[in-house]
């Protein structure tokens, strides 16, 4: 198992963001939310209650009907990902 | 004809083959990424290995682009390699363009400092539907860029700029303007010509 580094999984959370927010095909209201996310983990990434709040938002999205097939794998690995940090902060 | 195939002995390729570590190119900090087999070390020199970029980068944003890496040199059991170009994944390029734009895909062969022959193909997307008389000036304008880019450069030096395109493209693209302005400019595929 690689050793868990937390900026590193910080970075790829943040280049996510901007691979998702990049794309044309995503619906302007996802792209609000993921912004809104942007900023919390730019901020307060080391805040429990703030990530948790971050992935309830996450989770709204990844049901979204208008999201594209790529996109919605996307979103899931940004859970994955927000989920870790979370479980490293307890 | 049948019992004569039976008969013939049948001589495992496998079993002669051996396993080589493959090591990135000193851009990529000389880490081993994988394995190949071949029987001489002699005989794996040239072949072209296609990588996920992000495995060498170990960074998500370039997940989309594949690098290509020639075995340069056999070391013992350590294969080196060189950087022979990228390849960006069509899905994620169809993703960057939308309806009523003007795309003005470029495809050249460009020759490096050193003599070396690059194969190029890049994209540039206007804001907006374009008349043919200024997509043309744009096609111009950029052909004649990158070819002076690539003759300043070595072809190592020169990868290593299309890497990153938004700084290679930057100073063409505020020239541009006075045109028609440039919403997107992406290299789609870089390959250097080997004899």
């Amino acid at each position: 198992m690689p050793e868990f580094n937390f900026d590193k999984e910080v970075q790829d959370v943040k280049d996510l963001i901007d691979i998702l927010l990049g794309d044309v095909m995503i619906p302007k209201n996802v792209k609000n939310i993921l912004q809104n996310i942007g900023a919390i983990i730019e901020r307060d990434n080391k805040n429990v209650v703030k990530l948790s709040e971050a992935i309830y938002g996450l989770q709204d999205i990844s049901e979204d009907p208008n999201l594209p097939l790529n996109a919605k794998s996307d979103v899931w690995q940004l859970l994955n990902k927000l989920e870790k940090l979370k479980e490293n902060l307890k | 004809m049948a019992d004569d195939n039976k008969k013939r002995a049948v001589v495992d390729k496998w079993k002669k083959k051996r396993q080589f570590k493959l090591v990135a190119p000193k851009y990529f900090g000389n880490a081993e990424f994988g394995e190949t087999v071949g029987v001489k070390p002699e005989l794996l020199v040239g072949r072209l290995v296609k990588i996920n970029m992000s495995i060498l980068t170990n960074q998500v944003k370039s997940r989309n682009t594949d690098a290509l890496l020639r075995i340069s040199k056999v070391e013992g059991s350590n294969a080196q390699t060189d950087f022979a170009g990228y390849v960006i994944k069509t899905s994620s390029l169809r993703r960057m363009f939308r309806r009523r734009t003007s795309k003005i895909e470029i495809v050249d062969t460009l020759e490096s400092k050193d003599k070396q022959k690059i194969k190029i193909k890049y994209v540039a997307v206007t804001f907006g539907k374009q008349e043919v008389s200024k997509t043309k000036l744009i096609r111009k304008e950029l052909e004649a860029y990158v070819r002076k880019i690539a003759s300043e450069n070595s072809t190592e030096k020169f990868l290593e700029l299309c890497m990153n395109t938004k700084d290679l493209f930057a100073e063409i693209v505020t020239k541009i303007k006075k045109i028609s302005p440039i919403s997107l400019t992406e290299i789609e595929k870089v390959k250097v010509i080997y004899k």
